[in-house]
C-alpha cells in the first residue's frame, strides 16, 4: 500500500471513529433513565409549574425522539456550536475555548517532561543492563505507573508547599498577579508575545509541581519500552555485523541501535498522550488547574450532560487525532507498517 | 480421535515451568506475599480491625499515628487503619469483577472474531476503535457518571474500557494461530469450529492474555480509586481508598496521615500486581527470555 492510500485510509477511519464516539457519548448521557429538565427543576434551579417545564422542554428539543436530538446535536457541532448548558446556561464552546489551552500547556509541559526524563533513562538502563542503575531506573518507573497520581500530588505538596514553601498549589498564575491577555490562551507563549515578563516567570513556576506529577506518571511508560526495544534491536545480526566490521560502540549505538529502537517508542506516543489526558483530569482537579479535565469533573458534578459529552468529544478528538498523527509518522519512518 | 488431538497439538508444560521460575525470582516471590497479604486483608479485614471503620470519636479527632491509632484518626475521631482495613474488600472486589468480566467477555470477542474474520471481525474491531478514541480514565469516567457515581458503577465503566484490550490480545492470538498445520488439520478432520477455538487456539493463545489479566488488576484498584477520588465512584461513607484520599485531602495539612495511609494502600497494591505482571510476561514471552540471556 502506498503511503497516500494509507493516508487516506487512516483519515476515513478517524472520521467513522469520531461519528461512533459522538453516538455513544450521546447515547450514554441522554438515553439513559433520567430526564435532564425534571432533574433541573427538582434540583430547584427553576421554580415552576408543569407549564413552565413542558415549555422549557420544547425549548431545548429535550421533546424530540433521541434519534431527532442527536441530529440536531451532531449538525449544531459541525457548525462550531457545541450547544448551551442548561446548568450554567452558557455557551459550552466558550468554556472550552477558555479550559482547553490550559490542559494543552500543562500536558505539553508534561510530555517534554517525560521525553526528556524516559528516552534516556530506557537508553541508559538497556545499554547497563542488569547493573545496578538499571534496577534503579527499573524500580523508579515501576513506581511511576503503580502511583496514584492525586496521592503523589498529595505528598509532594505536603513537602513543597505547606513544608517548605517554594512552589505555589494552585491556578496557573497567582491569584494578585494580572491575567495574561488572551491571545493563544497558552499563559506561556502570551506573556511572551506581551513582554509580561513577571508573569511568565510566574506562570512557569506555577507549571512545574502539576506537569512534575504529570510527567512522572507517564516516564515508565516510555522508560520500560525505549528499553526494551533497544534489547530486542541489539541482539540482531546486523548489530552484530556493524560491530565485526569494527565499528566504533558510539557509532553502532548511535546510527544502527537506535534508529530502529526508536519506532516502537515512537508507536507508543499516542498512548502517552492519553495517559497524560486521563491523568490531566486527576491533576487538574488537585490543582484547581483551570483546564478541561476538571471542567469535566465540575460538569459531572452538575449533572450538566450536555457539557460532559462535548468535552469527552473534544479530549477525544484530541486524544484519537494525536493517534492518527503517529501512526502516519510511523508508517513514513518505517515502509514495512502500513496496514 | 482422542489420541490425534493430542499428537497435534504443540505441548507446553507451562504451569510446572512458571513455578519453577517463580520460586528463583525474588520480586515475583515479594508480589506474591504483598498480593496474599491483601487478599487475607480483602477477607478478613474487618475482623482484624480494632475499630468499626464508621464509628465516629473512637478517639479524639485528628490524632497524630500511635500504637492505639496506627495510621491516626480523621476528623470525626474514626480510627483510619480500620477504615483502610475496611477498604481492602472493596478493592478485590473491584479487580475481581473487573479483571473477571472484561477477561472472559473480551475473550470470547476476540476468538469469535479473529476466528470467524470477515465483516464480524472488521465491524468488532472498528467498535474497539471508538473505545480506544477516548483516553481509558476519561472514558470510564463518563461511563460511570452517566450510571450514577457509584462502586458499581465505576466497575462497569472500567470494565467497558478494558475489555477491548482482551479483544485484540486474543483476535492477533487466534489469527498468528489459525493458518498454522495443526488447525488446519483440526479441521479436515471435521471439528466443530467452537471446539477449534476452545480446544485447541484459545489454550495456545491465552498466555498473553494471563499477562495483561495479571496488569488490570492493579490498573482496575488504581482507576476505581481514581473515579472515587473525583467523586465518580465510591460515595462517603464507602471506605474505599481513593475516596478516604479524596476527603483527607482537606485536613491535609493538619494530619497528613488520613490522605498518606489509604493512598499507600492503593500504591502497595498496583505495584505488586505490576511486579507480578512483569515477571510473568519475561517469562512467558520467550523472545523476551531469549535477549534477556545473551551476553554480549
Amino acid at each position: 500500500m502506498n503511503i497516500g492510500k494509507f493516508i487516506l485510509r487512516r483519515l476515513s477511519l478517524q472520521i467513522f471513529v469520531l461519528i461512533g464516539l459522538t453516538m455513544f457519548t450521546f447515547i450514554l448521557m441522554f438515553g439513559l433513565p433520567g430526564d435532564p429538565a425534571a432533574l433541573l427543576f427538582s434540583a430547584g434551579g427553576i421554580a415552576a409549574g408543569m407549564d413552565e417545564y413542558h415549555a422549557f422542554r420544547a425549548k431545548w428539543g429535550l421533546d424530540l425522539p433521541m434519534w431527532k436530538q442527536y441530529l440536531n446535536f451532531v449538525g449544531n457541532l459541525i457548525r462550531g456550536d457545541m450547544g448551551t448548558s442548561l446548568v450554567t446556561r452558557a455557551p459550552i464552546i466558550d468554556n472550552l475555548r477558555a479550559y482547553f489551552p490550559a490542559t494543552i500547556e500543562l500536558a505539553f509541559v508534561s510530555f517534554i517532561f517525560a521525553t526528556v526524563m524516559g528516552i534516556p533513562l530506557g537508553v541508559i538502563s538497556a545499554l547497563k543492563r542488569n547493573s545496578w542503575i538499571d534496577h534503579v531506573i527499573r524500580a523508579v518507573s515501576l513506581f511511576g505507573v503503580s502511583m496514584p497520581i492525586f496521592w503523589l500530588a498529595i505528598i509532594l505538596l505536603i513537602i513543597f508547599y505547606y513544608y517548605l514553601g517554594i512552589v505555589p498549589s494552585s491556578q496557573r498564575i497567582d491569584l494578585d498577579m494580572e491575567i495574561p491577555k488572551h491571545i493563544t490562551g497558552f499563559y506561556l507563549i502570551d506573556t511572551i508575545i506581551t513582554g509580561y515578563w513577571d508573569g511568565f516567570f510566574n506562570a512557569v513556576h506555577h507549571l512545574i509541581l502539576p506537569s512534575f506529577i504529570l510527567g512522572f506518571s507517564v516516564v515508565g511508560l516510555l522508560a520500560r519500552v525505549t528499553r526494551a526495544s533497544i534489547l530486542e534491536v541489539i541482539s540482531q545480526d546486523y548489530v552484530r555485523t556493524a560491530r565485526s566490521k569494527g565499528l566504533q560502540e558510539k557509532t553502532v549505538i548511535g546510527r544502527h541501535v537506535m534508529r530502529n529502537a526508536l519506532i516502537p517508542t515512537i508507536t507508543i506516543l499516542g498512548l502517552l498522550v492519553g495517559g497524560l489526558l486521563s491523568g490531566a483530569v486527576l491533576t487538574e482537579t488537585i490543582f484547581a488547574w483551570p483546564g478541561v479535565g476538571r471542567f469535566a469533573v465540575q460538569s459531572i458534578m452538575l449533572l450538566d450532560r450536555l457539557a460532559v459529552v462535548d468535552v469527552t468529544i473534544l479530549i477525544g478528538i484530541a486524544f484519537s487525532t494525536a493517534n492518527m498523527i503517529v501512526d502516519i509518522v510511523v508508517a513514513f519512518l518505517d515502509p514495512r507498517i502500513r496496514y | 480421535m482422542v489420541d490425534q488431538e493430542i499428537t497435534l497439538r504443540p505441548q507446553k508444560n507451562t504451569f510446572i515451568e512458571l513455578i519453577n521460575a517463580v520460586k528463583i525470582n525474588p520480586p515475583a516471590v515479594f508480589s506474591l506475599v504483598i498480593i496474599f497479604i491483601y487478599v487475607f486483608i480483602g477477607l478478613f479485614g474487618s475482623m482484624l480491625a480494632p475499630y468499626e471503620f464508621d464509628e465516629m470519636g473512637v478517639g479524639s479527632p485528628l490524632q497524630k499515628p500511635s500504637w492505639e491509632y496506627l495510621f491516626g484518626t480523621d476528623e470525626f475521631g474514626r480510627d483510619v487503619f480500620s477504615r483502610v482495613l475496611a477498604g481492602g474488600i472493596i478493592s478485590l472486589r473491584i479487580g475481581v469483577l473487573v479483571v473477571g468480566i472484561a477477561g472472559t467477555f473480551g475473550s470470547l470477542v476476540g476468538l469469535v472474531s479473529g476466528y470467524i474474520g470477515g465483516w464480524i471481525d472488521e465491524a468488532v474491531m472498528r467498535i474497539t476503535d471508538i473505545f480506544l478514541s477516548v483516553p481509558d480514565l476519561v472514558m470510564a469516567l463518563v461511563i460511570a457518571t452517566s450510571l450514577g457515581a457509584s462502586i458499581d458503577a465505576a466497575i462497569i465503566g472500567i470494565t467497558l474500557v478494558r475489555w477491548t484490550g482482551y479483544a485484540r490480545l486474543i483476535r492477533s492470538g487466534v489469527i498468528a494461530e489459525k493458518g498454522k498445520d495443526y488447525i488446519t488439520a483440526s479441521r479436515a478432520l471435521g471439528l466443530h469450529p467452537s471446539r477449534i477455538i476452545f480446544k485447541h487456539i484459545f489454550p495456545n493463545s491465552y498466555t498473553a492474555t494471563l499477562v495483561q489479566a495479571t496488569f488490570d488488576f492493579g490498573l482496575a484498584i488504581l482507576f476505581a480509586s481514581g473515579l472515587s477520588f473525583v467523586g465518580a465512584g465510591a460515595q462517603p461513607p464507602e471506605p474505599e481508598w481513593g475516596a478516604l484520599v479524596a476527603s483527607g485531602r482537606q485536613y491535609v495539612r493538619a494530619a497528613w496521615w488520613i490522605p498518606i495511609f489509604p493512598g499507600f494502600a492503593i500504591f502497595g497494591a498496583v505495584l505488586a500486581f505490576n511486579i507480578l505482571g512483569d515477571t510473568l510476561r519475561d517469562f512467558l514471552d520467550p523472545k523476551l527470555r531469549h535477549s534477556m540471556d545473551q551476553k554480549h
